[in-house]
């Protein structure tokens, strides 16, 4: 099932590519009934899901295999899965490559090659979601840059080039530091299942793994029997680190600037993955590449890219440093609330309404941020929950935007005023975004700030301070105030235009639109009012997760 | 009687090079018949590359042997594959010029085919001398073929090429004569066991050092590197594969057998290995970001490639196991990367940054052949590069890890943070060629086989990374017959 997923747009790709010149026009349709079977299979592995059964959806295999000497094994699996950190998110991947599919059906430039990219960006974007091997996952996270440079570099703005070069680098440098750290990890981390059978051991069973975890760590099993795995499971398991590797915690001792390997370690990550999510002051990249990227990848950017780094934060970072990511919740917190207050202040401060939606991005991730670092059941809720509610509306606020920008290729709010009497289609479908995204009850962003505040006002006081969360509530009304100012400067008064020949262009919503908005919008609204299909499914494994964080606090 | 039964012995094992020399010989003759097709003696001698290739590989059965030929000449299944490898190499590079339909001169054929043969016999050599003469012989083809690239700068190049090469083989020659004064005889076995070599004079150490430079020169470590962006600028894509591999692999193989046969205990090799890694890393690659041609920042990285080199030779030199088979695998990544990038940049016409003469969305297949070359040079999935570099740093740890503090370190985490540097320097052609607007669009025809040798040259480089595993273990198994 998962594999299917996983590779149904690679089909697709290879069929775009062979595509002869004459019938390039059908790589549209091919693209969208891939993304169509990624979305229904999304949609089941998300109906299917349920706690009890955890495993049901497994795939395992060996990818590579082989004995390294002195060092011991390397090891390295074909390994699919999904839990309730992922389940969310690879519902929202199939539903946001869908729109996104639709979204790209105003493209007329380069069709096959844009195409061909847009799959590889949807294999890659699903594979980072749901591999369970770091190999894998970080083939995957590398990946996702290679279409995305050109998807913004060809078919971009007028400033692409330097947009695309930006975000390379940015994300590339992000993605070195969790190279370093993964190879830290692996230096590090053994498998005890895979080292209990080269031991000898009848059955890895739960028994005999104590036991070679208990052998490991006296030093009585020789290196070249340890089975080195890029397992993140295993990596969670403070048990699987070899005493006296590189990421062993020591009780003393500082490697560099008074911080020990395993720190830097987490610092590392932390910002490989802050980069992608993004984290004020790593953000300068996000507005760039959303002005310059066209609408389909402004949608994906948004929709599911962004979420790739909040996804990587929760299962790469804090699962894998528990103790680390303790000490430094504060910060973590801190970075979340700067982040939300940055990137409000920013969006009112914006003229170019992709602008004011990019900031407004900035601004919720900081949720997630301040979310994960409460360490609380309802934090971690919370941060999912914004994460997914964000994924629908933020794609559904920039095909807006785009709607816009296709009929009069401007998108400065002061350009216009009261299109809500030649538009009233889109105005009401703007109004429905707008105040979904800012929060109020009845949609699904509403019940995942409230999971976030619910955590972090009961959050122990070392990790997250009552007066960041106070602090962040502030965001809420200022998100209400960008908004509803550039809502009421566009879409009310009396109408005008800057140009007037664009009276003739502004059109209301085309039937494609539609297709796209209607069901965003109606998706926020079922999450928002009946948050029990999700929390039914991801409430007791991310309370879980954080019961067994809580042990590492203090 | 017992040297000419050694002799008549010893024949037996150099079947590939008594091959490689009839077949100099006859395409020499040949070349006198006139009006003959040019690509008929690529052809020919291409064939009989590859029957030396195939001789050479069935050596692997012969076992180790040593002192053939009084002591000048071993074999071992190290150097087998060491020569197999370049024999691929040649055999590509007469491929290569088979496709570019260039003119090409006999002297040019002749000259990569004796280069081949100085390699095949260095590479054998457990003497001093024999080793210097082979590796002259290697030298002197390099002039010529420089010289014969027949672009603008090839004479230059050439001369200085030369000029670089006569001092550093005149200070060889001077450490040879150290060495000689020392121990007395030139041979590996017996300086191993001279007394003198034990507890050795700071001279003696000068000596050995001054030898193995010449060895260092055709690695291009640093200091030694000073030939190479000339050089490189000079030479046409052919005779750039042949520079930046043959001689490098050479400089590699020879350094190690004469380091584990005759000099392990006369320098403490391994800070001075470490010290030119760090050297070759940062100044290759800082190098590197400030070229503005192609050739020039291959020269660079080249240098830097020759650090990452000197690292995959640590874990041999200190006996750890998969040493070899991590070495052979980062050398394999060297050469499919190397010919994809100068198979695509030739045919893209393609050096100067600033003058990019193909249309954007022309030639899609080179473009993305050169982008795979240089995402698996810098290291990154999902090409062969990252696996390569990733068993480096594994075998790199696993060498050091009861010392893993301070030069071994510093090479880890500057090696690592060369990696990050090199994707600046490798990338930016790639921006140049997809993103950047283009000055004087030509179409540029591309003959159908060398697409086709590109393409078989790049499906490696990904499979290498897919097939990771099953390579490796192929690779182990070769390595340790």
């Amino acid at each position: 099932m998962l594999s299917a997923l996983l590779w149904t747009p690679i089909i697709a790709l290879l069929i775009v590519l062979a595509l002869p010149q004459k019938l390039v026009a059908w790589a549209k349709y091919i693209s969208l009934l891939a993304n169509g079977a990624v979305l229904a299979i999304a949609t089941i592995v998300f109906c299917t899901y349920s706690n009890e059964a955890p495993d049901s959806l497994t795939e395992k295999f060996d990818w590579i295999r082989l004995s390294l000497g002195d060092f011991g094994e390397f090891h390295a699996q074909y390994y699919l899965n999904v839990d309730s950190l992922s389940v969310s998110m690879v519902l929202l991947s199939g539903i946001v490559l869908f729109v996104g599919t639709l979204a790209s059906f105003s493209i007329t430039k380069k069709e096959k090659a844009y195409y061909a990219l847009f799959l590889l960006l949807s294999t890659s974007v699903i594979g980072c979601f749901i591999s369970l091997d770091f190999l894998l996952f970080f083939l995957f996270f590398e990946f996702m840059l290679l279409p995305l440079y050109f998807l913004i570099g060809i078919w971009g703005g007028k400033r692409r080039e330097y947009a695309a070069i930006k975000f390379f680098i940015y994300t590339l440098l992000g993605s070195v530091f969790i190279l370093a750290v993964m190879i830290g990890l692996f230096l590090s981390v053994y498998d005890p299942v895979q080292t209990a059978i080269n031991l000898g051991f009848s059955t890895p069973s739960l028994e005999n793994i104590l036991a070679v975890q208990k052998l490991v760590a006296n030093g009585m099993v020789e290196p070249s029997k340890l089975v080195h795995t890029f397992d993140i499971l295993q990596m969670q398991n403070p048990n699987n680190i070899t005493p006296g590797s590189i990421l062993a915690p020591v009780a003393e001792g500082a490697a560099c600037c008074g911080l020990s390997v395993r720190e830097l370690a987490f610092i590392l990550m932390f910002l490989g993955f802050a980069i992608k999510l993004p984290v004020v002051p790593l953000h300068t990249w996000l507005p760039d590449a959303h002005v310059e990227a066209p609408t389909a990848v402004s949608v994906i950017f948004a929709g599911i890219l962004l979420k790739v780094g909040g996804y990587g934060l929760i299962r790469m970072c804090i699962l894998v440093f528990p103790v680390e990511a303790a000490n430094y919740a504060i910060y973590i917190a801190g970075l979340g609330v700067v982040s939300i207050l940055w990137g409000a202040y920013n969006a009112l401060a914006m003229n170019d309404l992709k602008k004011l939606v990019a900031y407004s991005s900035v601004s919720h991730m900081g949720f997630v941020l301040l979310g994960l670092a409460s360490f609380t059941a309802e934090g971690m809720i919370g941060s999912v929950y914004v994460m997914f509610s964000h994924g629908l509306l933020s794609s559904m606020l920039f095909i807006l935007v785009g709607v816009i920008y296709d009929r009069t290729r401007d998108r400065n709010i002061e350009s216009y005023k009261g299109l809500a009497t030649k538009m009233p289609y889109l105005t009401a479908m703007t109004t429905v975004a707008f105040f979904a995204s800012l929060g109020i009850p009845g949609f699904s962003t509403f019940i995942g700030e409230l999971f976030v505040f619910l955590g972090g006002f009961g959050a122990p006081e070392n990790l997250v301070p009552q007066w960041m969360v106070l602090v962040a509530v502030l965001g809420i009304v200022l998100g209400a105030a960008y908004f509803l100012w550039a809502l009421q400067r566009v879409f009310f008064g009396k109408f005008w235009v800057k140009d007037d020949s664009w009276r003739g262009t502004l059109k209301d919503l085309t039937m494609r639109e539609y297709l796209m908005l209607v069901p965003l919008a109606v998706l926020s609204l079922v999450f928002g009012v009946l948050p029990s299909i999700m929390l039914d499914r991801i409430g007791d494994g991310l309370s879980s997760i954080s019961s067994t964080l809580q042990q590492f606090l203090g | 009687m017992k040297v000419l039964d050694n002799i008549s012995e010893s024949l037996g094992h150099l079947w590939p090079e008594v091959l490689l020399t009839s077949g100099i010989i006859l395409v020499l003759l040949f070349g006198l018949i006139p009006n003959k097709r040019k690509s008929s003696i690529i052809g020919g001698a291409l064939l009989i590359v590859l029957s030396v290739a195939v001789l050479s590989f069935e050596q692997v059965n012969d076992g180790a042997v040593f002192n053939l030929f009084l002591g000048d000449l071993h074999l071992t299944s190290t150097v087998v594959w060491f020569k197999v490898i370049l024999d691929a190499v040649v055999i590509g590079v007469f491929a290569f010029q088979l496709v570019l339909k260039k003119e090409v001169e006999l002297e040019n054929t002749l000259l990569i085919m004796s280069g081949l043969l100085g390699a095949h016999l260095a590479l054998m050599s457990t003497d001093l001398l024999v080793l210097y003469l082979s590796v002259e012989l290697l030298s002197l083809s390099l002039y010529g073929l420089v010289f014969l690239s027949r672009t603008k700068e090839s004479t230059e190049g050439a001369l200085k090429y030369l000029i670089y090469g006569v001092v550093v083989s005149g200070v060889t020659a001077y450490g040879l004569s150290v060495i000689y004064l020392f121990t007395g005889d030139l041979s590996y076995d017996v300086i191993l066991i001279n007394p003198a070599v034990t507890n050795p004079t700071l001279f003696l150490q000068l000596g050995v050092f001054m030898t193995v430079s010449g060895l260092l020169f055709k690695l291009g470590a640093v200091p030694f590197h000073f030939w190479m962006p000339d050089v490189y600028k000079a030479s046409d894509e052919p005779t750039l594969v042949y520079l930046s591999l043959v001689p490098k692999f050479v400089g590699v193989g020879a350094f190690l057998f004469f380091i584990q046969y005759a000099g392990l205990s006369i320098i403490s090799w391994g800070d001075v290995f470490n010290i030119l890694i760090i050297l070759s890393l940062v100044i290759g690659s800082t190098a590197a970001l400030l070229q503005k041609s192609f050739k020039k920042m291959m020269a660079y990285s080249s240098i830097a490639q020759t650090g990452f080199l000197l690292m995959a030779m640590q874990p041999v030199l200190y006996n750890v196991d998969g040493g070899y088979m991590s070495l052979a695998f980062y050398m394999i990544m060297l050469v499919l990367s190397t010919f994809a990038a100068f198979l695509s940049s030739s045919q893209l016409n393609f050096d100067d940054y600033g003058q990019i003469k193909v249309g954007s969305s022309k030639m899609i297949v080179q473009k993305v052949c050169f982008g795979f070359a240089m995402v698996a040079l810098v290291g990154l999935p999902p090409a062969i590069g990252f696996s390569a570099k990733f068993n480096l740093f594994t075998l790199y740890y696993t060498t050091f890890e009861n010392s893993m503090n301070g030069l071994p370190l510093a090479v880890l985490s500057i090696a690592l943070l060369m990696t990050v540097l090199s994707m600046v320097f490798y990338l930016k052609p790639v921006y140049q060629l997809t993103v950047k607007k283009q000055v004087n669009k030509i179409e540029i025809n591309v003959s159908y086989e060398a697409k086709l040798l590109l393409v078989l040259v790049t499906v490696p480089l990904l499979l290498g990374f897919v097939f990771w595993g099953p390579l490796l273990e192929m690779l182990r198994i070769f390595t340790s017959i």
